[in-house]
């Protein structure tokens, strides 16, 4: 059987190949105590973790702009 | 630039990245997720009674596993645990249907069938290390004789050799192998690991929180022996 953990990495990938990046780092997040000193494992996680934070700030953005003009 | 364009442009290039990142994986990923979904129809299965019907349409989409779509070893053996497993079920009282046979011969064909592909130079993330099999016939079993002890030297030369490529330091290989000693019950890691972890003591290095993974490794894998 697989690990919680293992589970939780396939999970992030298939959900980075279907474009959804917020299950993807909620994944990523459960897997990381057992992968979180592999270096691939962090460079996609926290590549995804900023591509959240990115899109979080450009819809913030998108909000704004009505109210300012 | 304004901020809002240089947002973008970053959401473009992480986009892109990861794009390019998950197609070079394209192959594990695909093994990853049959992997994980066979383990799903382990778990459910039962509780669902639709395990029989779950297990034939997973057999039928992955067949081109058994077609030359060659798998790593630690795959393949992870995939005939849980194959192994759902056979027991299907053994099971209320299970006892012409299709729960059917799909049971299918599966024993599955073990003896699925083909291994020998090496991978290339590693995955969290995969580091490529478990190496023994010859599937030991011409000698002693574990004392010369032979023995130097055909694993050179198989935990192998997995070093894996396990450290790419690396910079023996604490990040080591660190590797107790993850595969540990999660994939990897005898050889474990062996390997003991051997790192004495190598580090004896030139200075603290070696307690290591020792520490090496007996859970160890436990874990003296636990499975007595159950399997």
């Amino acid at each position: 059987m697989l690990s919680e953990n293992e589970k939780a990495y396939c999970q992030a990938l298939l959900a980075l190949k279907q474009k959804d990046y917020k299950k993807a780092v909620e994944n990523f997040k459960m897997a990381a105590q057992a992968f979180g000193t592999n270096s691939e494992f962090n460079l996609l996680y926290e590549s995804t973790r900023l591509l959240v934070e990115v899109k979080k700030e450009l819809a913030g953005a998108k909000m704004k702009i009505p109210s300012e003009e | 630039m304004t901020e809002s364009e240089s947002l973008r442009a970053l959401d473009n290039l992480l986009e892109s990245f990861l794009e390019k990142a998950v197609a070079l994986k394209e192959n594990r990923l695909s093994v990853f997720i049959g992997l994980n979904r066979l383990d799903d129809i382990a778990r459910h299965g039962r509780e669902s009674g639709t395990i029989a019907d779950e297990v034939g349409d997973w057999l039928a989409e992955h067949v081109n596993w058994l077609n030359g779509a060659a798998i790593r070893t630690a795959d393949a053996d992870r995939i005939k645990e849980i194959l192994e497993n759902i056979s027991h079920e299907l053994e099971l009282p209320g299970h006892e249907s012409q299709e729960s046979q059917k799909i049971r011969s299918e599966i024993e064909r599955w073990q003896s069938k699925l083909a291994v592909e020998p090496k991978e130079p290339a590693l995955p993330a969290g995969q580091k290390i490529v478990l190496h099999r023994g010859p599937e016939s030991m011409e000698e079993n002693d574990t004392g004789s010369i032979t023995v002890f130097t055909k694993k030297l050179k198989s935990l030369q192998g997995l070093w050799e894996g396990a450290s490529s790419g690396r910079k330091h023996v604490l990040s290989a080591l660190d590797d192998l107790l993850k595969s000693a540990y999660l994939q019950h990897n005898q050889e890691a474990l062996l390997l690991s003991g051997f790192v972890i004495y190598y580090l003591r004896q030139n200075g290095y603290l070696v307690e929180p290591y020792v520490k993974r090496l007996k859970a490794a160890e436990s874990l894998l003296k636990k499975g022996e007595k159950t399997a």
